[in-house]
């Protein structure tokens, strides 16, 4: 039973990702105008973004949880959490800038969403720095633990706020339509979609668990 | 709560004041600025050249002027507003602190930039409105990042990387806002800049409130 539990959620985004990745290039989609075939991109794109909020969310979650009461364990996971969390955003980045290239023409644009994303992953790499130049262990894992939670919420409020402000080129923002509107969306493309969702979420967590055995076999070694 | 904070903010002044190196240097900075661009530029001819060279100059004293917010902070010092002051009192009167700074520094570069690069600002009350709340929400924003930085074992190199990637989204909504206020916008148009920028001073509040307490105990 125990194995099941901790080896099942592998297997299962194994499977999830076998399904999605022919489905992907070869399911049905809505071919809508300028998107044309790219709208199979949304598999990839929107998903990273996803698996993005929820990595740094947990990350987030355990940096709280050390502000009330510290440990080295909570550090390590909140640590990981992000470095797969800043992983999925430049992935994200990445496969936003091919499709923008096909779609808006460049690859990048002064866009609302983009600028926050650019500004909130490079908030997540001053974490990273930060932690780097604090000698002192405890003092360290305190100071990431505020900052963590400091660049989260910027992190929510330029993603998630700052967007529905202003005019951007996504769709759903600034008069264009959004995704959910198209009616076959609901049905072909979801099918595809919330799996591929489930899937990279359980790859994220999957590779923070590698990590963090990872580091704390590290630790142990340098205690030793 | 209010009068100790108010105490805190005096004692911080009167120091500034009486040494008057703090604030001079820092004018002194501004001022050289303008100078520099009047010397390369000259009276620029569109007014969105004069806005970039506006909030670059800013952008450079407030971080100069809050980055010394913590930085004089000896250990022991630290130890004695613990005793006599809850952590928020501490970084609220630091806050106003850097309020009270950057409207100075706002007010002297906009004179300097006005007098030798000639005023292009159309709106004015939306400019005053749009380049206050910018001015405070970085002071707030960096009175907070000058906090976590002064943990580090390099405080001045780590501050300018904490801060540029917060302050960028600020400072877009700022220019864009002021840029309009340049063209004579209306305040109708600007409402979702302005609302970013209050936003950013409200957060910087909030941060400092729940988050400080938990930086001043180590």
């Amino acid at each position: 039973m125990k194995a099941i539990l901790k080896h099942g959620y592998k297997v299962l985004a194994v499977l999830i990702m076998l399904y999605v990745i022919p489905m992907a290039w070869t399911g049905e989609v809505s071919v809508q105008v300028i998107l044309h075939e790219t709208i199979r991109n949304l598999y990839w794109h929107v998903v990273m973004w996803f698996a993005m909020i929820l990595m740094f969310g947990i990350s987030v979650y355990y940096s709280a949880s050390h502000l009330a009461e510290p440990s080295e364990r909570k550090d390590i996971y909140a640590l990981e959490f992000a470095n797969v969390g800043m992983m999925f955003g430049i992935a994200g980045i990445v496969t936003g800038m091919i499709w923008a290239q096909f779609t808006w023409g460049a690859p990048w644009t002064n866009d609302t969403k983009l600028n926050g994303s650019a500004a909130s992953l490079l908030i997540y790499a001053a974490y990273f720095i930060l932690r780097n130049s604090v000698q002192d262990r405890v003092k360290r894992e305190k100071t990431a633990a505020v900052y963590n939670i400091f660049a989260f919420v910027m992190l929510l409020i330029l993603v998630g706020i700052m967007p529905r402000l202003k005019d951007s080129l996504h769709p759903g923002n600034g008069g264009n339509p959004g995704f959910g509107n198209y009616d076959d969306l609901k049905g072909s493309m979801a099918v595809v979609f919330r799996p591929a969702v489930l899937a990279w979420i359980l790859i994220g967590i999957w590779i923070a668990n590698i990590r963090i055995r990872i580091k704390t076999l590290q630790l142990k070694k340098e205690q030793w | 709560m209010i009068q100790r904070i108010y105490i805190l903010l005096q004692k911080d002044l009167r120091l500034e004041f009486r040494s008057k190196t703090g604030l001079s240097s820092l004018l002194m900075y501004a001022l050289g600025s303008v100078f520099i661009i009047y010397m390369s530029v000259g009276e620029p001819e569109q007014g969105f050249i004069w806005n970039a060279l506006f909030w670059i100059t800013l952008l450079y004293s407030c971080v100069n002027s809050v980055m010394r917010a913590f930085y004089y902070e000896t250990s022991s010092l630290r130890l004695y507003y613990y005793q006599i002051a809850h952590p928020q009192e501490v970084i609220f009167a630091k806050q106003l602190y850097g309020y009270v700074l950057n409207t100075i520094l706002l007010a002297v570069s906009f004179g300097a930039f006005a007098l030798v690069l000639g005023n292009f600002v159309q709106n004015m009350p939306l400019f005053v409105l749009v380049s206050l709340l910018s001015t405070w929400g970085i002071g707030a924003m960096l009175t907070l990042i000058s906090a976590i930085s002064s943990q580090t074992n390099n405080a001045a190199g780590i501050l300018p990387v904490l801060a540029f990637p917060v302050l960028l989204p600020l400072f877009l909504s700022a220019i864009k806002a002021a840029s309009a206020a340049i063209d004579g916008e209306a305040f109708a148009q600007q409402w979702a800049n302005i609302a970013v920028l209050g936003l950013f001073n409200i957060l910087a509040w909030l941060f400092s409130y729940l988050l400080f307490p938990y930086l001043w105990r180590s």
